[in-house]
């Protein structure tokens, strides 16, 4: 043969047909376009064997409706371009969970809600901080992001308390805290188990679980750890058991003591089987503290049986204002249902499983000189109570900024003389006369 | 706040009425003398200390005065005639203890304080309402 023409047969098999294979690899075959089931083209579907659950399914959105990019595209680096990884972030939610035809309403309550704004936590602490008149202050994480006020308050919150808020970008900050935060898949999200790695996806769930309302509701009022029997206890990692510090210990290094749990939690029950989805994600208003968008109470499960079926009937809460014969207002709905024996039961989201709901005992809860107790100053056994909390600023060091991810000068740390589990101290809350009640006996909490 | 560790039977009748800590007076003991409440503090009140007059888990003195702040406006602690109503129910507790007791069933639909018993009035000038607990 001759050289030449074999030195060019060579070049065409070692080198170009191995370029021109490669390249046929990443461009999708044209036939067998993958489409969802409306029909429309996404050709992610070609290359990506992700499964989410079966309402955002693969071949039900396709993957560019949640992750954007460009499902036209056949290569990779053209469709990839513009996606987004997690298309629940709150920056850009608007235009993929709330796109129209999905979650319009959702999204824009959740922005004006008290666990993405933090203005309770932010408006409290500048008012006990003496930078605020009152503490209801209009004043979000966005506005402190955005804006330049500085202060003391706003140092301590930006340094001690802004990792809790949904809009933190999800692994934005290190370690532990690189958990936190995600916007709408900050609590719609859980791992599947047992899935082969290429068709891994994160399940979106509307069974919120409790693990996800853990990763911050774990301080402060410490009421997911209470919840579950777990006491916050003193530092020293004691009681030592066999000479050695005390096992039990939480991932951000937090001792703790188990407790007796709630008797919901040991029943079974979650986070969202009491907490409704106004209460969680808003209505839409700005409100300033949790009191004003809570909807549930005690009574609102355990009531008479006649209270019971009206409510299992309209599948929501009543209420109050339209029980005294007021203007109605929409509220959430309550996973309660009448079963075929005429009991009414609260259907768990976790377990799935009826859960008796009893009313109180007249003769020990509808006394006259009860009358006015809530329901928790009697049957809320015990309280972490936090005694002498002091802060110490340092201006000498860094300290991480968790709304920006940087390190910044001045630091902070949070001491406190002595913690207890105790009972609860009781004292007033005066209510609003004109709802009937002038005040009632609730539990205070120091601390 | 809801603590969130509800059960289903409540506090003891004495965990509220007899016990300085429920009614915001923080871990110690009540005296009943001469017709009157007085409280022992468990912790120390000295100034020197924290450079604060009231045990530092006092949250209110027997006189009904608020000694902290509270995150609310509209939260407060017992007042002196609330916590005196709530305490007296702890002195008849030592032979009442028992809510079917005839007695406390009346206290309680009425809301009304029986007259004075023999017994009580006979440790009525030096009674010691030690909480069970401290």
């Amino acid at each position: 043969m001759n050289p030449t023409l074999f030195s060019l047969l060579l070049f065409h098999v070692c080198i170009l047909l191995p370029i021109f294979g490669y390249a046929a690899t990443q461009r999708v075959p044209t036939t067998n376009i993958p489409k969802t089931f409306s029909g429309q083209v996404d050709m992610c579907l070609a290359c990506h064997f992700e499964e989410p659950d079966k309402a955002h399914g693969r071949h039900v959105l396709g993957c560019s409706e949640c992750h954007m990019g460009n499902p036209l595209a056949g290569e990779k680096k053209k469709a990839h371009r513009g996606m987004i990884r997690n298309p629940g972030e709150l920056s850009v939610a608007r235009g993929t969970c709330g796109q129209t035809g999905c979650h319009v309403n959702e999204v824009d309550w959740v922005k004006n809600s008290l666990m993405a704004t933090n203005r309770g936590i932010i408006s409290t602490l500048r008012y006990y901080w003496g930078e605020a008149a009152d503490q209801n202050e209009v004043i979000t994480v966005r506005s402190i992001r955005q804006g330049n006020l500085t202060s003391p308050a706003i140092d301590y919150f930006r340094k001690m308390c802004g990792s809790c808020h949904v809009g933190l970008e999800k692994g934005k900050l290190p370690d532990f805290l690189s958990q936190k935060g995600g916007g709408c898949t900050a609590c719609h999200n859980d791992v599947p188990e047992g899935v082969a790695k290429e068709k891994r996806h994160v399940r979106i769930t509307k069974f919120v679980p409790m693990k996800n309302c853990l990763k911050c509701h774990n301080r402060s009022g410490r009421i997911g750890l209470s919840y579950q029997g777990i006491y916050e206890s003193e530092g020293y990692a004691t009681p030592f058991i066999d000479g050695e510090f005390s096992p039990y210990i939480l991932e951000d290094g937090r001792f703790y003591l188990p407790m007796l749990p709630d008797v919901h939690h040991a029943k079974g029950l979650i986070c969202i089987d009491c907490h409704t989805q106004k209460e969680v994600m808003g209505d839409g208003h700005i409100r300033a503290h949790i009191e004003e968008q809570v909807e549930i109470e005690c009574s609102t499960c355990h009531r008479s049986s006649k209270g019971l079926k009206e409510m299992a009937e309209r599948n929501g809460l009543i209420h109050p204002n339209e029980a005294e014969g007021g203007e109605r207002q929409p509220l959430s709905r309550i996973n309660v249902k009448q079963l075929e024996n005429g009991e009414v039961v609260l259907i768990g989201k976790a377990d799935r499983r009826p859960h008796p709901l009893r009313a109180p005992v007249p003769d020990k809860c509808n006394t006259g000189a009860h009358s006015r107790l809530a329901c928790k100053a009697c049957h809320a056994t015990w309280v972490p109570q936090c005694y002498g909390c002091h802060v110490r600023a340092d201006k000498g060091e860094e300290q991480l900024d968790k709304l920006t991810g940087k390190m910044t000068p001045g630091s902070w740390t949070e001491f406190r003389s002595f913690i207890r589990y105790e009972s609860p101290m009781l004292g007033i809350r005066q209510m609003d006369k004109s709802k009937g009640s002038s005040s009632k006996v609730v539990i205070l909490v120091p601390g | 706040m809801d603590p969130h560790t509800t059960q289903r039977n409540g506090r003891s009748c004495k965990d509220c009425h007899s016990n300085p800590k429920t009614v915001g007076l923080g871990r110690g003991s009540i005296v009943f003398r001469k017709g009157e409440f007085g409280f022992v503090p468990a912790l120390s009140n000295s100034p020197l200390l924290l450079g604060i007059e009231h045990p530092l888990d006092s949250a209110a003195g027997v006189d009904g005065a608020m000694l902290v702040n509270s995150s609310r406006p509209f939260l407060r602690t017992f007042s002196q005639q609330e916590m005196v109503k709530i305490l007296e129910v702890g002195l008849c507790l030592a032979c009442h203890e028992d809510p079917k007791d005839q007695m406390m069933l009346d206290w309680l639909k009425s809301g009304r304080k029986p007259e004075k018993c023999s017994t009580f009035n006979r440790f009525i000038h030096n009674l010691f309402i030690s909480s069970e607990k401290y």
